[in-house]
């Protein structure tokens, strides 16, 4: 008969999770309340609910079980199931992280912030903001200043047939352009956008004309049109 | 279905968005601390929180081993070349760059001389920390270390040059000292060739020639100069090993002017730094010249991992 010792959990809506002594203490918060003998009754968790807490036990017992000397985990096969095991919706893995961080989970909270920091990589601000609901609230003197730090990583430079002009733009302006903004949609920023129907000159005026545009509708006068079409109407010289 | 603390569900038991603007500034930092530079500035650009998060971020996974440097071209204006090590090209306007040359590159900092005054600098976040005046008012053949970054206490920079045909000269400095003290060695010019690279190991500095030649100066002023030959199977007294790796031609064997799309009438010098690949090395500084003796223009690289430090406005060395 084993004798394994077990502490009481009880999350915040009420749910009871029994747990081996070892696992819950990969947890240094409760850790903490097991070696100050505050943990004979049931610990309670009110910032985590039950949901989560199942989640954070199911770390737990994973991580105990693989630094037994008995257990040939390799620490590939507990990578694997890390990264299955993380391959969550956002609003969990916020949860994760702010019960990770609570519980004191170390290994969980490196886990969590490593997948947030590898869901920024290729992004820029909007879309990190569209992707975590956040909004802009820098004053524009604030935007300003972060444009200049940052504006040189995000612009992508478009290229005439002529292979000698490039011009660097901005991507809110080259997406005016809705056969540009397709490519870029398409994750075609990656290198520079040939333009095989237009020559340099002809793509001067656009982008001359589409900066006037962004310009205009930041500024909300009149709204701004598609040039797209009045492109392909006219015949252009190679 | 139960009202949850945290938690609201509607009748549909959907969850509601989690407001990530809401997770504290001390969540948001380690995620800010794992990024590299290109992600670490998109992460300062989405909000205030995140911004003041990253206070103190520096893109610190680049100087990881194994991370390979990126390479950046300045020349006689503002607008520099940054090419990184997957082969992403960027267009960056650096203006301290300007009409400047780089001494050394280390782990994100650059040494970088201009008229007399040599400052430190970060050519990402722009951060500059301003030298002592330097005794020379050009640099020519000089080639410089320094130990650790120049916010560190036990910063010492060290830039050496040929004085004439017999003597080396080497001028160091110690963080926070205000005057630069001056070293001579003799050292004649068919001993060491022309000084190709610099670095810090073990209270040394290593100068290196593109040959077989390696001339050290200790912290304790003392000059030792050494040969370098395979490792012999036996071991000898008197040989000792290399700690420090070599990578020379390393522009040419990356294939960089190619990848950097520069015109063949072009020459550059550029200025290497310590990688760590296995063992650390020393890329190092190369010359390449223009493919015809014409036209040619003169520009200059550095190898460089990309960091983002943030100094106050007023650190002083």
């Amino acid at each position: 008969m084993s004798s394994v010792k077990k502490v009481t959990l009880k999350s915040s809506d009420g749910e009871i999770f029994e747990v081996e002594e070892t696992v819950a203490m990969e947890s240094q918060t409760i850790k903490g309340l097991i070696e100050d003998d505050c943990a004979d009754n049931a610990i309670p968790l009110p910032n985590v609910t039950g949901h989560i807490l199942s989640l954070v036990i199911q770390y737990c017992k994973e991580h105990t079980s693989s630094s037994d000397s008995n257990s040939s985990k390799s620490n590939e096969k507990l990578k694997a199931w890390d990264t299955q095991f993380i391959n969550v919706d956002l609003n969990v893995l916020f949860d994760l992280i702010m019960a990770a961080n609570y519980l004191n989970v170390k290994g969980l909270l490196d886990l969590t912030c490593q997948t947030v920091a590898d869901m920024i990589k290729e992004k820029t601000p909007e879309q990190i903001r569209a992707m975590f609901n956040i909004v802009n609230d820098f004053t524009p003197e604030e935007e300003e200043e972060v444009r200049r730090e940052n504006a040189w990583a995000f612009e992508i430079s478009l290229k005439n047939n002529n292979v000698v002009d490039t011009f660097e733009v901005e991507e809110s302006m080259a997406k005016e352009l809705q056969t540009i903004k397709n490519m870029i949609e398409d994750n075609y920023t990656d290198s520079v956008i040939p333009l095989h129907n237009v020559t340099s000159d002809i793509l001067e005026l656009v982008i001359e004309d589409c900066k006037k545009h962004v310009e205009a509708a930041e500024s909300e006068s009149e709204p701004s049109y598609s040039l797209a079409s009045k492109l392909i109407d006219d015949p252009l010289k190679a | 279905m139960s009202i949850e603390t945290g938690l609201i569900r509607t009748t549909y038991g959907q969850m509601a968005e989690r407001k990530w603007s809401d997770l504290p500034s001390d969540l948001l930092s380690p995620i800010a601390n794992r990024l590299g530079l290109i992600e670490l500035l998109s992460f300062r650009g989405v909000c205030k929180d995140w911004k003041s998060a990253s206070t103190t971020a520096s893109a610190e996974i680049e100087s990881l081993p194994d991370h390979e440097p990126w390479f950046l071209v300045y020349g006689s204006n503002s607008e520099c070349i940054l090419l990184s090590n997957s082969g992403k090209k960027y267009t960056i306007n650096i203006p301290e760059l300007n009409g400047a040359t780089c001494l050394a590159s280390n782990k994100g900092w650059l040494l970088m001389f201009q008229e007399g005054s040599m400052f430190f600098f970060c050519p990402f976040s722009h951060a500059k920390i301003d030298l002592p005046r330097f005794p020379h008012s050009q640099v020519t053949d000089h080639v410089a270390a320094f130990s650790s970054p120049p916010i560190s206490q036990d910063c010492l920079v060290a830039v050496i040059n040929r004085s004439s045909e017999t003597t080396l000269e080497l001028n160091m400095l110690c963080h926070g000292a205000m005057v630069w003290t001056n070293h001579k060695g003799y050292l004649p010019r068919d001993a060491i060739k022309i000084i190709r690279g610099a670095t810090y190991h073990d209270e040394e500095f290593y100068f290196f020639d593109n040959s077989e030649n390696l001339v050290t100066f200790s912290i304790d002023k003392s000059w030792n100069f050494f040969v370098i030959i395979p490792r012999p199977k036996d071991k000898f007294p008197g040989i000792n090993d290399l700690p420090i790796g070599r990578r020379m031609r390393h522009f040419i064997h990356m294939n960089m002017k190619n990848e950097l799309g520069l015109p063949e009438n072009v020459s550059i010098s550029t200025c290497g730094t310590l990688v760590h690949d296995r063992i650390d090395k020393l890329v190092l500084n190369e010359r390449i010249e223009a493919a015809e003796d014409s036209i040619s223009y003169q520009l200059k690289g550095v190898w460089i991992q990309p960091r983002f430090f943030q100094v106050s406005p007023n650190q002083s060395w």
